[in-house]
C-alpha cells in the first residue's frame, strides 16, 4: 500500500488540509488519529500524482473527490465474525439476560461495512430473536445502506469469515445466510434493521434505551477527544445494566466514564452500565 | 522521550532471532522496542507467553492509544496494524492488509520513520515476502538508522534482500551481530 510513490504531508500540509475541509465541508478531521488518518490521505493522493499542497487543495475543492477521500478514510472492518470468542461470550451470556424482554433494542453506530452487521443478526437468527430485535445502523456516509444492502459480501473476506463463522458456531452453515448460494446476504435478515445518517459532533441521537451497543474498533481511528464525545453518547444512550461492546484492543480507561461500567466478561471488553 | 526508537520487523525465520535479541537484552534497558511478526490472525494466546519465556524485558501487545515507555517491547496484536504517534502514544488499526498481512512491518516502519525521524532505528530480519523494505528506506531517509539481517545468515532472503536491493541500508549484519548491536546500544546513546 505504501508502495506508491506518494507525497508526504508535513505538519503544515496537514493543518492546511484541516482548515480547508472543516471550512468548505464542516468536518473536523482533527478530530480523528493523526498518523493514520495521514496516511491513508497520502495514499489516496498517490493515485492522482500529486506533487504539491496547492495541487491537493484544489482536487479538495471538488466535492466529488472530497467525498471519495471521506469514504476512504472511513476504514471498512476485516471480516465477519472477527474475535469468534467474543460473539460466542456474547451469544450465551448476554443474550441470555435479554431473552425474556418483549423487544430487544440494539444500535451500531459508525457502521462502516457489512461483517459485524452480518455476524450480529446471524447470531440474533440462530438465537430465535432476531424477529424481536430492532438494530439501528448509524453512518456518517448516505452510501452505507445501499453498500450494505444492496452489495456482495466481499469474496476475498468469505474464507476467513466462513473460518471465525465455523469457531462460534462449529455445527452451523455459513452458506445458508447467503442467496442462492452466491455472495448476496439473504434480504431476510434485515427486516428488522434501519439505517440512519449519524456524527457523533454534528447530530443528537434520537432513539434512545438501547439494551445494547456494538462499538468495535470504531474508536481506534479517533482523537481522545472524539472517542469522548462518543463514549458520552453512547452513555446517555444505553439503558441501565444495557450491555457495551467495544474492540478487544480499545479502553474505556482514559475517561471517568470507567466507573460508569462494569467490564461483564473478561476478556472479551463486554461492559455493562452501571445502574 | 527515550534517545533512541528501536523497530523490529520479521517473518518466517525470524523467530529464533528474536528469542536471542530477548535474552540477551539487559533489564532496564532504555529504549522502547517496537516488534512486528507476521503472525496468525485467529491465535493470538500464547505468543506473548512464547516470547517471554527467557525475556529480561516487559513484552506485551499494546492497547489502542496506550502511552509508550522506554523499557517495554511493544508487540503489534494479531491482527491489527500498529502505529507510533506523534504524541508517544501507539495506535492501532484495522486497516486493510498490507503485502497480505496485518500486522504490516512497512506500517509500523512507516510511522515511526515520520514520528521518532533520527530517534528510530529499524531492523529487517528474515521472511519470505517484501513487506518492510519501503518502511524502512522511510526511516532511512527520514534520518534513522537501518539495519538488516545479512541475506547469507537468514533462514529466508527475501525481505532482507528486498530492502537491499531497495535502498544502501546502514548495516548489514547477521544474527549474532544484530543482537550484539541492540542489547549493547544503552552504551553508544546514554
Amino acid at each position: 500500500m505504501i508502495t506508491e510513490k506518494k507525497y508526504i504531508l508535513n505538519r503544515n500540509d496537514y493543518k492546511t488540509i484541516i482548515d480547508f475541509v472543516r471550512e468548505k465541508y464542516s468536518v473536523n478531521l482533527s478530530l480523528y488519529a493523526y498518523t493514520i488518518t495521514k496516511r491513508r490521505i497520502e495514499y489516496f493522493f498517490s493515485q492522482y500524482n500529486i506533487e504539491n499542497i496547492n495541487q491537493l487543495i484544489n482536487f479538495l475543492d471538488r466535492e466529488k473527490f472530497w467525498i471519495s477521500l471521506y469514504e476512504f478514510l472511513i476504514v471498512p472492518t476485516t471480516e465477519a465474525f472477527r474475535d469468534s470468542d467474543v460473539w460466542s461470550k456474547f451469544s450465551k451470556k448476554v443474550l441470555p439476560k435479554l431473552s425474556g424482554l418483549e423487544k430487544i433494542k440494539i444500535w451500531m453506530p459508525e457502521v462502516s461495512s457489512d461483517d459485524e452487521l452480518f455476524t450480529l443478526l446471524v447470531i440474533l437468527y440462530e438465537a430465535e430473536i432476531l424477529s424481536k430485535t430492532s438494530v439501528l445502523i448509524t453512518s456518517e456516509l448516505d452510501k452505507t445502506e445501499t453498500n450494505i444492502k444492496n452489495q456482495k459480501f466481499n469474496q476475498k473476506k468469505f474464507t476467513t469469515s466462513k473460518q471465525n463463522y465455523l469457531a462460534y458456531n462449529p455445527h452451523g452453515c455459513f452458506e445458508n445466510y447467503f442467496s442462492n448460494g452466491n455472495f448476496f446476504i439473504k434480504k431476510e435478515l434485515f427486516e428488522n434493521v434501519t439505517f440512519s445518517r449519524f456524527c457523533f459532533t454534528k447530530n443528537d441521537i434520537q432513539n434512545t434505551n438501547f439494551d445494547i451497543i456494538i462499538f468495535r474498533n470504531r474508536m481506534l481511528y479517533y482523537s481522545p477527544l472524539l472517542q469522548k464525545t462518543a463514549l458520552d453518547i453512547i452513555y446517555e444512550a444505553l439503558i441501565p445494566k444495557g450491555f457495551l461492546l467495544i474492540g478487544l484492543r480499545e479502553t474505556l480507561n482514559n475517561w471517568a466514564l470507567k466507573n460508569r461500567f462494569n467490564l461483564y466478561e473478561k476478556d472479551t471488553n463486554i461492559f455493562q452500565k452501571k445502574k | 522521550m527515550a534517545k533512541k526508537y528501536i523497530v523490529i520487523g520479521g517473518s518466517a525465520g525470524s523467530f529464533q532471532t528474536i528469542l536471542g535479541l530477548l535474552e540477551a537484552l539487559p533489564k532496564n534497558y532504555p529504549f522502547p522496542i517496537f516488534l512486528v511478526l507476521h503472525r496468525l490472525k485467529n491465535i493470538s494466546s500464547g505468543f506473548v507467553e512464547a516470547l517471554s519465556i527467557k525475556s529480561k524485558i516487559n513484552l506485551l501487545e499494546p492497547n489502542d492509544k496506550e502511552i509508550i515507555e522506554a523499557g517495554n517491547i511493544y508487540l503489534a496484536p494479531a491482527n491489527y496494524h500498529m502505529y507510533a504517534e506523534f504524541d508517544n502514544t501507539i495506535s492501532l488499526s484495522t486497516e486493510e492488509a498490507i503485502n497480505h498481512s496485518r500486522p504490516s512491518i512497512d506500517i509500523t516502519f512507516y510511522s515511526v520513520a515520520h514520528s521518532l525521524r533520527e530517534k528510530a532505528i529499524g531492523v529487517l530480519l528474515s521472511g519470505a515476502n517484501k513487506d518492510g523494505a519501503e518502511g524502512l528506506k522511510e526511516i532511512k531517509e527520514m534520518g534513522g538508522i537501518t539495519v538488516v539481517q545479512d541475506p547469507n545468515d537468514a533462514q529466508i532472503q527475501t525481505m532482507p534482500q528486498a530492502a537491499i536491493d531497495l535502498f544502501k541500508v546502514d548495516k548489514i549484519l547477521t544474527t549474532e551481530e544484530i543482537i550484539n548491536y541492540l542489547s549493547k546500544l544503552h552504551f553508544l546513546y546514554v
